[in-house]
């Protein structure tokens, strides 16, 4: 290894130096996603005819089909039906989404999913037909030593 | 995956690999599901390089179903393959030069500039690994606005990042004295012992799928086979620093003139009977997917034949007689993928 | 016999035949590049000694297929070329029919070294005993696994709830 080969090999790292660095201070700072990202699911209620392929093309049958506790029924839905998502269980390859006969289902950019109490994984159809917040809303819970606040949540919950 | 070895003193003298700890049973349970909810499953094998398990996968069903796939489907799934192919290696170039012979400098900068083509399959896809994107009959979205020139703006990015690796590491003694000379494989060993992909292209046998036996796009671009003569854990390393150059300008080829038309055709949700194979070329070997169909839904039987599981035969042929030191270079040479040989 | 140069799958087929024509049950050729040769097990080795000096040196794979109605068990071997460069693109299938009560067949490996651990795989998951094999052990199942070999059909999984 010849001294100019070496002082390259040194350059390659020292020139880090003097560049920007390219780290985001997550949850402030987030990495821009792209349209058609495939998050958590939304659903049109307006669209949805209940007939569960959603649930039978599922691979991991996370989808059941529930009786929506709506106050109204569509006319499109007369047996009120919808799917009842149970996010533990979804790889996110959206067939469902791709399959729905009336496109009914979308996709969404929300991937912070995490919840405290494990029956808040399973999302009812109101909850998955309320369309995410903007990220300044977003719901994100620290503990109270890192010393960021609570933010505020949006409507859901 | 554990070793267990033999050894006198510092030497080893027997070498037995004890494999099946990911194993989950895939083969039986995708005859109880049908062809389309196999997908994701038979894809997670290897989340690296889902792309090539999955093209494996749908190739013998629409064999059987008798359905073409058209012109710009076909150049997708190429593209697609292509980056897969490159962020592949990447990793596995990061888990032998990085993690096994200890410099986190190649760690670094192989999962660094994976992150860019992950960004590319975010956009394309939706998603960053294990896509399920190719389905029987085409694929499933098609490219969106942007993506060619972003494409172009990485490969330009990741060529000179190549040439910095080839600065930093390859002509670094450390790494090359530790490499060089260790886990020679012969040319009559390597087609003996069944091994495939780069292990055996650094063994001086110059076979690829994507060109003894093209598939998709590959008989209408230009590209060489990289193999070498030595076969050591040096020239394994190479011979994945020379194909991802390879792939760089495969998929530029292929970006310059894409056809226009339908992404997918309708096929129907049976498996005819019959029985059909797919040979597809994945960054680790060669896979092989045999499907056997009865004209239902679910398929008859899937079995599948993965790189690393034809690569398990040489780790103990290899390992026997060489120091403990030298364990994980030879290891890490030839990229081994647990979940992949147990499926 | 015909005035079109023959492809070497058909020169595979034909000297199959001519050589070995009353054991072997079927020879055909399905599509472009794809053999499928079946066998009764006493002339698996003799076959695979014919198919070997054509110049199919290894492998591809190795798999057991259960076909509980028509009441046989097959192993199919699937093999190819490394060093002939017209063979390349060919994969022909050798399957042997046995039967589903204690199948048992001579071993392929001192024939083809990649056979190895496909056939240890295919002793645990279907039960078949491969006489000669230098290693006959479990592969990838648990060591105290004492139920029905997994891949037959006898052993239903249950649907995922």
């Amino acid at each position: 290894m010849t001294p100019v080969s070496a002082a390259e090999a040194f350059w390659e790292g020292v020139k880090h130096i003097f560049k920007r660095t390219f780290t985001l201070k997550h949850p402030y700072q987030r990495h821009e996603i792209p349209d058609g990202y495939r998050g958590r699911h939304l659903l049109y209620v307006d669209r949805c005819t209940g007939c569960g392929i959603c649930a039978w093309i599922c691979p991991e049958k996370c989808i059941t089909m529930v009786s929506g506790a709506q106050e109204k029924t569509y006319p499109q839905n007369p047996q009120n039906r919808f799917p009842q998502y149970w996010y533990i269980r979804c790889c996110f390859c959206h067939f469902c989404t791709d399959y729905c006969p009336t496109g009914a289902l979308d996709y969404t950019k929300d991937y912070d999913l995490a919840e405290y109490e494990k029956e808040l994984i399973i999302w009812s159809p109101e909850r998955l037909s309320k369309v995410p917040a903007a990220y300044e809303e977003y719901r994100t819970r620290f503990h109270g030593w890192t010393g960021v606040d609570h933010v505020p949540l949006s409507k859901e919950s | 995956m554990r070793i267990k070895l033999k050894t006198d003193g510092d030497i080893i003298v027997e070498a037995t690999p004890d494999i099946g700890y990911v194993h989950r049973g895939c083969e039986k349970i995708a005859e109880s599901r049908n062809i389309i909810k196999n997908i994701p499953m038979l894809e997670r094998p290897n989340i690296a390089d889902s792309s090539h398990l999955n093209w494996s996968y749908i190739a013998p069903i629409e064999k059987l179903q008798r359905v073409e796939v058209p012109e710009r489907g076909l150049h997708i799934r190429t593209m697609l393959c292509e980056i897969n192919r490159i962020a592949s290696h990447l990793y596995g170039m990061a888990i032998m030069g990085g993690i096994f012979s200890g410099h986190t400098t190649m760690y670094m900068f192989g999962f660094g500039d994976r992150e860019l083509l992950l960004d590319l399959h975010e956009m394309l896809t939706g998603a960053r690994m294990t896509f399920s994107f190719f389905v029987p009959g085409g694929v499933r979205r098609d490219l969106p606005k942007g993506f060619v020139e972003k494409l172009a703006q990485t490969l330009d990015y990741i060529e000179r990042h190549l040439s910095a690796i080839d600065r930093v590491f390859v002509s670094n003694p450390l790494f090359v004295e530790r490499a060089r000379g260790v886990g020679i494989l012969s040319k009559d060993d390597a087609i003996k012992l069944g091994v495939v992909g780069p292990v055996l292209r650094a063994s001086g046998v110059a076979c690829d799928v994507r060109r003894d036996a093209p598939y998709g796009v590959y008989d209408r671009v230009d590209f060489e086979v990289p193999s070498f003569k030595e076969g050591d854990s040096l020239s394994r390393w190479l011979v994945r620093f020379e194909e991802m150059k390879q792939s760089i300008s495969i998929l530029r080829q292929l970006m310059r003139d894409i056809p226009k038309g339908p992404i997918a055709r309708k096929s129907p949700l049976i498996v005819p009977r019959g029985e059909a194979i797919g040979r597809v070329e994945s960054s680790r070997g060669e896979i092989n997917h045999y499907v056997v169909g009865d004209g239902g839904d679910k398929p008859f039987r899937v079995k599948m034949s993965t790189g690393s599981f034809k690569n398990l035969a040489a780790l103990p042929f290899l390992l026997k007689g060489v120091r403990i030191g030298d364990m994980p270079i030879i290891y890490g040479s030839l990229d081994y993928w647990p979940v992949e040989a147990d499926r | 016999m015909s005035a079109t140069p023959s492809s070497p799958e058909q020169d595979i087929v034909v000297a199959i035949k001519e050589q070995l024509g009353s054991a072997v049950e079927n020879v055909t050729a399905l599509d472009k590049g794809r053999i499928s040769v079946i066998a009764r097990k006493e002339v698996a080795r003799d076959v695979a000694v014919l198919l070997q000096r054509f110049g199919l040196d290894h492998t591809l794979a190795v798999s057991g297929v259960d076909h509980p109605w028509e009441n046989h068990l097959d192993v199919v071997y699937f093999l190819s070329s490394y060093s002939h460069d017209n063979l390349k693109h060919v994969v022909v299938l050798l399957k042997i029919h046995l039967e589903r009560e204690n199948p048992s067949l001579p071993s392929l490996t001192p024939i083809w070294e990649s056979a190895n651990l496909f056939e240890r795989e295919t002793y645990e998951m279907f039960g078949v005993n491969f006489e000669g094999h230098p290693n006959l052990q479990k592969l990838l199942l648990q060591d105290n696994w004492d139920g029905p070999p997994p891949l037959k059909k006898d052993l239903k999984i249950p649907e995922l709830a």
